[in-house]
C-alpha cells in the first residue's frame, strides 16, 4: 500500500476510534450522572410525600393488602397524613391479643370506613371511640376498612383477619353495591380471595394465588416502595382508565359520556349472600347501612336473617335536610366521600346507638 | 392554555418550527394569530376585550404622539387612563365596591352584584398597555405606526397572562426588528423551559396541593399544621411564580425574544428594599416608575417619602385582587419599607455582601428575619378573609402541636432546602441558566433529561394545578 495513503488511513481509524471512545465516554457519563440524578429526585419525592399513596402487598390469604408500617399522604377529594400501623390497619397500634376488661370493637367496610379524606382525629371511628370512652367503657374501635372492598371481600377479611383480634363486636358497613353479583364477580379475576358455595357450604377460594397479576406483585414489590414506582403506576392507572388522553389533549379529547343507565332494578340475593349472612348471623355483629338500602334487602337481613341493623341515612339524611351536605368537598368541588360533617355525624350516630347496646349486654 | 400542561408543549411544539420558516413579514402575523390562540384556548370572549384594549392604546398613543398641545395630550391620557382602568375594575373591583359599600353603609345593593368572570390575566396587559401611552405622554417614547406590531407587544403569549409586565421601551423594537433566535437564546430558552416547569410542577404544585387542602378549611387544622401550611405556602407562591417566569423567557428566547427577569432570588434578601427589588421584578419596577414617583417619590421630604411608599404599596396590595386581605398586605410591606428607610441612612446597596465569617452570619440572621417578616405577610394574602387571619393568627398565638410534627417538619424543611439550593445556585453564577456553566455536556444533559423526566411524569398523574397569579 502507498505509504502516505497508509498513514492517511491510520489518521482516519485512529480519529474514529477517538470518537467512538469519547461517546462511550459521554455515554457512561451521561448514565451515571442520570442515576444519581435520580436517586437525588427520588430522595426529594419520598421526603416530600408527594408520591407517597397508599402502597400495598399481596397476601396470599387476604388478598391484596396496604404494607404495614408506612407512612401515607393521600390527596383526594379532601387530604389526609396517615399511617397503617404494624398490623395492617389505619388508626393505633392495638395488638392482637386483647387486654382483659375490654370491650373491642372492630370496623369493617369500604372507602367510607377507610375514610382516608380526613385526618384520623375527624374520622368517625376516633370520634365514636372517645364518645363510648366518656362512659367509662375502656372501649376500643379499630377500623379494617379496605376501598373497593364487598361484602364477599368483608367476611373473607374478618375471617382471615379480624378474628384474631377477638372483637366482641363487630360492624359491618355495607351498601347496595356491595351486595350485587356484579360487584362481587368482577373481583374475582382480582387480587382477592371470595366467598363461594362449594357441596352446599360456603368457603373461601384462594385460585388468586394462582394468577399471574400475584407473582407480578409478589416479586416487584420493591418497586412500589419508590416514589419513582408510584409515579409510573399512577400513570399506567390514568392510561387504563383511558385518563391519558384527557391530560394529553385537555379540550381536544371528546370522551364518549356515557348515558346514565337507570339502576333501580332490584338487587337479587344470590345464595352465597344469603349464606354469608347466615354465617354472620352466628357472630357478634352489627349490618350498618351506610347508604339507601331497599326495603327487599331490608327485610332479609332483619326478618330472614334476623341481625341486627343501624342505619346511618338516619342522622345522615338530616343533615342533608339542613343543607349541610355530608359528601361535598368544597375544595375539589365535588361530592364523594363523607367530609369532616358526616364523619362527626355518623361517629356520634353510632356511639349513641353502640352506647344502648353495650348497657343492654351489662358489659 | 397553561404552560404546565402537554396542550402547551404540543402548542409550542407546533408554533416555533413554523415561525422559524415564515419570512418576516408573515412572522409577526403568525406571531400575533398564536397569542390569540394562546389567550383565546381559555375563552374567546376575553380576545375582544384584549383587541378593544390594543385598539384604545394604539389609537390614544399615536394622538397624543401627534400633538404638541398639553390639555389635549392630558385628554388623550385620560381617554386610556378610564378605558384601562374602567375595564379593570369592572371586572376585577365592582363586586368588591359593592359588598364593601354595603357592609360599611348598611345598604342593600344585592341588585347590583354581577355574576363576572375575571378575564385571565387582565391586570397584567392592562398595565403592559397603560405603561406605553404613560411613556409616550412623557415623550419617553415614541409612538408605534405598525398596529400588528402594537398588538403584538399587547398580546405575545409568552408574558401575555401573567408577565413579566413588559415596557413598550424593551419589547416593541425587538417585534420592530424581529428575527430568528440565536444559538445562545435557544439553547437558554430550552434550560429556562424545563428549569421553570421542574420549579412550577414538582415544587409550586407539590407544595400547593398541601397548602390548598389546609387553606381551604383551616378550621380543621391545628397550629402547626396552619404554620406549615403557610411555611409551604411560601414556598409555593415563589416556586409557582418565579417558574412560570422562567417558563415565559425561555418560550420568548425560543422566539428570538429576551425578556426582563422577574425574579432574582428574593428569599436570600437582607433587607426588605431589597427583597422589593428582587421580587416580582416587573410589577414593583411598574409600581415605582409610574406610581410611587409621580406621587413624589422621595423628593418631597421624609414624611412624604413615607406616605408615598405607603400609599403604592396598598395600591399595589389592591393590584392583586379585591379583597381587604391584599390591601393589608401590601400595607404591611409598606410599613416595612417606610421603617427600613427611616432607620437605614445610608444608599441601600443592590445585594448585601458578606467578606468574612461574622458578616455572612450577620447576613444569614438579616435573611432569616426578612424570610419570617415576608411569611407573616403571606397569612393575610392566602386567607380568604380578614376573619380568616384572625382565627389563624390565633391559633398561632395558642400553640398546639400536631400530631404529625416531624414529618410535617421534614416536608417543609426538604421543600425549603431544595427553594434555596437552586436560589443559591442563580445567585452564586449569577444566572437562571446557571445549568449551562456545566462544562461537561453529557453530565449537563443527563440533568436536564432527568429534571424534565420527571416532570413531564408528574405531569401524568392528572390535571394541571392553574398558577397562583392567574387569578389576580
Amino acid at each position: 500500500m502507498n505509504p502516505l495513503r497508509e498513514m492517511s488511513f491510520c489518521l482516519i481509524q485512529d480519529r474514529y476510534n477517538n470518537n467512538n471512545m469519547k461517546m462511550i465516554k459521554n455515554s457512561l457519563i451521561f448514565i451515571f450522572t442520570s442515576v444519581l440524578v435520580f436517586i437525588i429526585i427520588e430522595i426529594y419525592l419520598t421526603q416530600t410525600e408527594i408520591m407517597q399513596p397508599l402502597t400495598g402487598e399481596v397476601d396470599k390469604h387476604l388478598g391484596f393488602i396496604y404494607s404495614p408500617s408506612q407512612d401515607f399522604v393521600m390527596f383526594n377529594e379532601g387530604f389526609c397524613i396517615s399511617s397503617i400501623n404494624s398490623f395492617g390497619f389505619i388508626g393505633k397500634e392495638y395488638p392482637q391479643k386483647k387486654a382483659p376488661n375490654t370491650y373491642r370493637i372492630t370496623l369493617l367496610g369500604d372507602s367510607y370506613v377507610q375514610g382516608l379524606q380526613v385526618f384520623e382525629r375527624y374520622h368517625f371511628s376516633t370520634i365514636f371511640e372517645s364518645e363510648l370512652k366518656k362512659s367509662n367503657i375502656n372501649i376500643e374501635v379499630l377500623n379494617f376498612g379496605v376501598a373497593g372492598h364487598n361484602l364477599s371481600d368483608m367476611y373473607c377479611y374478618y375471617q382471615n383477619k379480624v378474628v384474631k383480634f377477638q372483637p366482641d363486636l363487630t360492624l359491618f358497613f355495607i351498601c347496595e353495591n356491595d351486595l350485587k353479583e356484579k360487584t362481587i364477580t368482577e373481583k374475582r379475576n382480582e387480587l382477592y380471595p371470595y366467598a363461594e358455595i362449594q357441596n352446599d357450604s360456603l368457603i373461601i377460594n384462594y385460585d388468586f394465588t394462582k394468577n399471574v397479576k400475584y407473582k407480578i406483585y409478589s416479586n416487584t414489590k420493591f418497586l412500589f416502595n419508590l416514589s419513582f414506582g408510584r409515579l409510573v403506576n399512577k400513570m399506567y392507572i390514568n392510561i387504563q382508565k383511558k385518563q391519558a388522553f384527557s391530560i394529553l389533549f385537555d379540550k381536544f379529547y371528546f370522551s364518549k359520556t356515557k348515558q346514565q343507565i337507570s339502576q333501580k332494578k332490584e338487587i337479587d340475593i344470590t345464595n352465597t349472600t344469603e349464606l354469608i349472612f347466615e354465617e354472620l348471623k352466628k357472630q357478634e355483629i352489627i349490618i350498618v347501612y351506610r347508604d339507601t338500602i331497599n326495603q327487599e334487602i331490608n327485610d332479609f337481613i332483619t326478618t330472614k336473617i334476623g341481625i341486627q341493623k343501624i342505619d346511618l341515612n338516619d342522622t345522615l339524611n338530616i343533615l342533608k335536610q339542613n343543607n349541610e351536605k355530608p359528601n361535598y368537598w368544597k375544595i375539589t368541588k365535588q361530592n364523594g366521600h363523607w367530609n369532616h360533617k358526616g364523619h362527626k355525624a355518623v361517629g356520634e350516630f353510632l356511639s349513641n346507638k353502640i352506647t344502648n347496646i353495650i348497657d343492654e349486654m351489662d358489659f | 392554555m397553561l404552560f404546565n400542561s402537554f396542550i402547551f408543549l404540543f402548542f409550542l411544539g407546533i408554533v416555533v418550527p413554523i415561525y422559524f420558516k415564515l419570512n418576516k413579514k408573515w412572522k409577526k402575523t403568525f406571531l400575533l394569530i398564536s397569542s390569540y390562540v394562546f389567550y383565546g384556548y381559555w375563552d374567546w370572549r376575553f380576545s375582544f376585550l384584549l383587541l378593544i384594549s390594543t385598539i384604545v392604546d394604539f389609537w390614544v398613543g399615536q394622538k397624543i404622539d401627534a400633538t404638541t398641545h398639553p390639555k389635549r395630550r392630558k385628554y388623550l391620557l385620560l381617554i386610556s387612563l378610564l378605558v384601562n382602568l374602567g375595564v379593570l375594575g369592572f371586572f376585577k373591583y365592582f363586586n368588591f365596591f359593592v359588598d364593601s359599600f354595603q357592609s360599611s353603609f348598611g345598604a342593600n345593593l344585592d341588585f347590583l352584584h354581577l355574576n363576572i368572570i375575571l378575564p385571565v390575566g387582565i391586570s397584567f396587559y392592562t398595565f403592559q398597555t397603560l405603561s406605553y401611552t404613560i411613556d409616550i405622554y412623557r415623550r419617553k417614547l415614541k409612538s408605534t405606526k405598525s398596529f400588528i406590531d402594537f398588538a403584538i407587544f399587547v398580546s405575545f403569549f409568552p408574558q401575555l397572562v401573567a408577565g413579566p409586565i413588559e415596557r413598550a421601551v424593551n419589547l416593541l423594537p425587538q417585534i420592530k426588528n424581529i428575527k430568528l433566535p440565536t444559538k445562545i437564546q435557544l439553547k437558554e430558552g430550552i434550560v429556562l423551559i424545563i428549569y421553570g416547569l421542574f420549579k412550577k410542577v414538582m415544587i409550586g404544585d407539590a407544595t400547593g396541593k398541601y397548602v390548598d387542602n389546609i387553606f381551604g378549611n383551616i378550621e380543621h387544622y391545628n397550629s402547626t399544621e396552619l404554620m406549615f401550611a403557610l411555611v409551604l405556602f411560601s414556598v409555593q407562591i415563589y416556586a409557582d411564580f418565579s417558574g412560570y417566569s422562567n417558563i415565559a423567557r425561555g418560550t420568548a428566547k425560543l422566539l428570538g425574544f429576551e425578556l426582563m427577569k422577574n425574579f432574582e432570588q428574593p428569599y436570600l434578601s437582607a433587607n426588605i428594599t431589597e427583597f422589593w427589588r428582587r421580587w416580582h421584578i416587573s410589577l414593583s419596577s411598574w409600581l415605582k416608575d409610574y406610581l410611587y414617583i409621580p406621587l413624589g417619590g422621595n423628593r418631597l421630604g421624609k414624611f412624604r417619602t413615607y406616605i408615598n411608599l405607603l400609599l403604592t404599596m396598598l395600591i399595589g396590595g389592591l393590584w392583586h385582587g379585591a379583597n381587604w386581605n391584599f390591601v393589608i398586605w401590601g400595607g404591611l410591606h409598606g410599613i416595612y419599607l417606610a421603617v427600613h428607610k427611616l432607620t437605614t441612612n445610608k444608599k441601600i446597596a443592590e445585594k448585601y455582601k458578606h467578606v468574612n465569617l461574622r458578616s455572612f452570619v450577620v447576613f444569614l440572621f438579616k435573611i432569616i428575619v426578612i424570610y419570617l417578616l415576608v411569611l407573616l405577610t403571606w397569612l393575610f394574602f392566602r386567607t380568604s378573609d380578614f376573619n380568616e387571619s384572625l382565627f389563624f393568627l390565633d391559633k398561632l398565638i395558642n400553640w398546639e402541636w400536631s400530631e404529625y410534627t416531624i414529618r410535617l417538619v421534614i416536608i417543609a424543611t426538604t421543600f425549603l432546602i431544595v427553594t434555596i439550593f437552586f436560589d443559591i445556585l442563580e445567585y452564586r453564577t449569577k444566572s437562571h441558566v446557571f445549568f449551562l456553566k456545566i462544562k461537561n455536556k453529557a453530565v449537563r444533559n443527563a440533568i436536564l433529561f432527568c429534571l424534565f423526566t420527571t416532570t413531564l411524569m408528574y405531569m401524568f398523574q392528572g390535571k394541571p394545578m392553574p398558577f397562583v397569579y392567574f387569578q389576580f
